[in-house]
């Protein structure tokens, strides 16, 4: 495959092999499926990922981190009961926030590399939670929760405690009454401001919306991200076009927006991102992020990580080649590069279901699903130098 | 009247599955995908499986122009298990393998990239037949042949439909 060689030009002589860090056989399923597709973050030298397996039966809740490019992974598991859709952010000093449904609602802790610490419980109910650390406005956390007849977005500070977390004061993201269902948070902190994305459905069909705080208190009112269209098609038929599951990444003082958006339907979802100069005050240059080679098939799970440098990179699955495997575009200027993949993440079998970040280095981490031809499940990472 | 309580019914039987708030058609017994299933497996019903999506348009114009004959309503609300998903939502389900995930997540393993996706299974959740896009009251005549008669078990949907062409 052409595009196999692609990332060679930005590559170090050596690079690593790719690593299981959980397997199971055909009856085991994992799941990479943090809001915001926020599943692997890298703090310093430190690297932890989080995902959720049934391995004992019923979906648990799963946390492996390593402290350093020496040390393996350490496995731990949290949450209370079923456990699903488990999310990440890096905090200094090799440490890391988590955030988590399960059996109990909607719950948050951080962790280092002696496991998570006592949780602090955000909701009794909800779930698609995205945490954020910002250097001065500390660590937040948004989830997706009931409020009457529709779900809604509640933001509240996390106060870093040495035995575990303590939430402070919750408040709903959009101070309006919802109209509709607000879901799938993505949150991240550039300059000075959080800024949050999300699916939300006032308009009768999905659009992604967007919000930023400069206190982590009160948010700006919600401002359309994607332009998916709405209305009715000719004919009075339907309500818009859709759009799903929006993820967020600084990367220098810019800010990118990433999401699948069915604009063109024929294809199913394609990716898409937008960039904000403004820390996510407004947002330019939707475009594309896919080559043409992926125009006629749908493109899935799509996830953005950024760094310091002002580095970015996109990470989703598609089955171009006839089986899923997960595919890359680099932002190079104010375009993204062809696509490519990686011997790892490509080949027989599924892979799907990408999860990155961008270390200070500029070196990629990314971890994916992958099930293989006799049915057997591997949970993958792999850190590719730059 | 009869109209008004049907509708009512249909609610009832949403609000207590947990279906989506989303756009399957009126008049028929569609629920959420757990449901569905324990309902199919118990009165030994074929599945109909809708994907639809929030705001569709040929979803819309699906059950405007199909989903609206009556006869298809009564076949459809007699003879099967009807599910309906939405195929962005995060409303979770369980798989018969055990697998719980996300009706979103099915869509994607469905192939679920354009809306309306219909998908026919057993009353054990194992595929008969995919089918996406709009389609007539005779195609789902046909369809419904197809799953029911049991021509699924020696030959492709594609072999059927060409079959019972005239």
């Amino acid at each position: 495959m052409l595009a196999l060689v692609a990332w060679a030009a930005g590559s170090g002589a050596h690079a690593a092999q790719a690593i299981d860090v959980a397997v199971g056989d055909a009856a085991v399923f994992h799941h990479l499926e943090a809001s915001g597709r926020h599943g692997l973050a890298v703090s310093g030298e430190a690297v932890a990922l989080v995902w959720e397996d049934n391995r004992d039966g019923s979906p648990r809740c799963h946390l492996a981190l390593r402290a350093d490019r020496q040390t393996a992974f350490r496995l731990f598991g949290f949450g209370t009961g079923e456990c699903f859709e488990p999310g990440i952010a890096p905090l200094p000093d090799g440490r890391f926030l988590l955030i988590w449904e399960d059996a109990e609602g909607v719950a948050a802790t951080w962790a280092d590399a002696l496991g998570p610490r006592a949780r602090a419980r955000l909701a009794p109910a909800g779930g698609q939670g995205t945490v954020a650390h910002h250097a001065t406005l500390g660590a937040h956390a948004v989830w997706s929760a009931p409020d009457g007849r529709w779900r809604r977005l509640w933001s509240a500070p996390l106060h870093i405690a040495a035995h575990g977390l303590e939430a402070g004061a919750i408040r709903p993201v959009d101070a309006r009454e919802p109209r509709d269902d607000q879901a799938f948070p993505s949150l991240a902190a550039v300059g000075a401001h959080l800024v949050v994305a999300w699916e939300d459905r006032r308009l009768g069909h999905t659009v992604i919306h967007t919000s930023r705080s400069a206190d982590g208190r009160d948010w700006s009112a919600p401002a359309r991200l994607s332009r998916n269209p709405t209305g009715a098609q000719p004919g009075n038929l339907g309500r818009g076009s859709g759009a799903m599951r929006p993820a967020l990444a600084a990367f220098g003082a810019r800010l990118a927006a990433v999401w699948l958006d069915k604009r063109d339907f024929l294809s199913g979802y394609d990716v898409y991102a937008a960039f904000s100069d403004d820390e996510g005050g407004t947002f330019a240059r939707e475009l594309k992020v896919q080559d043409s080679f992926g125009d006629d098939i749908a493109q899935w799970h799509a996830a953005v990580a950024g760094n310091a440098r002002g580095e970015l990179i996109v990470a989703w699955d598609d089955e171009r080649d006839g089986r899923a495997d997960v595919w890359f575009s680099r932002l190079d200027g104010e375009a993204f590069g062809e696509d490519f993949t990686l011997a790892e993440t490509s080949g027989p079998g599924q892979h799907a279901d990408p999860v990155l970040a961008l270390d200070a280095d500029g070196d990629l981490h990314v971890a994916w699903t992958q099930r293989d031809a006799d049915g057997s499940a591997r949970l993958r990472y792999l850190h590719r130098p730059r | 009247m009869r109209a008004i309580l049907a509708y009512l019914t249909l609610l009832l039987v949403l609000s207590a599955s947990g279906a989506a708030r989303a756009d399957p058609p009126t008049g028929y017994r569609f629920v959420a995908f757990d449901a569905g299933m324990a309902q199919a497996r118990a009165e030994n019903k074929p599945v109909l499986l809708y994907f639809g999506r929030y705001g569709c348009a040929w979803c819309d114009h699906t059950n405007r122009q199909t989903f609206s004959d009556p006869g298809l309503r009564e076949l459809f609300n007699d003879h099967y298990a009807l599910i309906y998903a939405d195929a962005e939502s995060g409303n979770r389900l369980r798989l018969a393998s055990g697998e719980r995930l996300t009706e979103a997540k099915l869509g994607a393993r469905l192939g679920a990239y354009a809306t309306p996706l219909f998908v026919f299974m057993t009353p054990q959740g194992e595929v008969i037949a995919r089918i996406p896009g709009f389609k007539t009251v005779e195609d789902f005549r046909n369809y419904d042949r197809y799953v029911r008669e049991g021509h699924y078990r020696d030959r492709t949907l594609a072999e059927f439909l060409a079959g019972a062409r005239p």
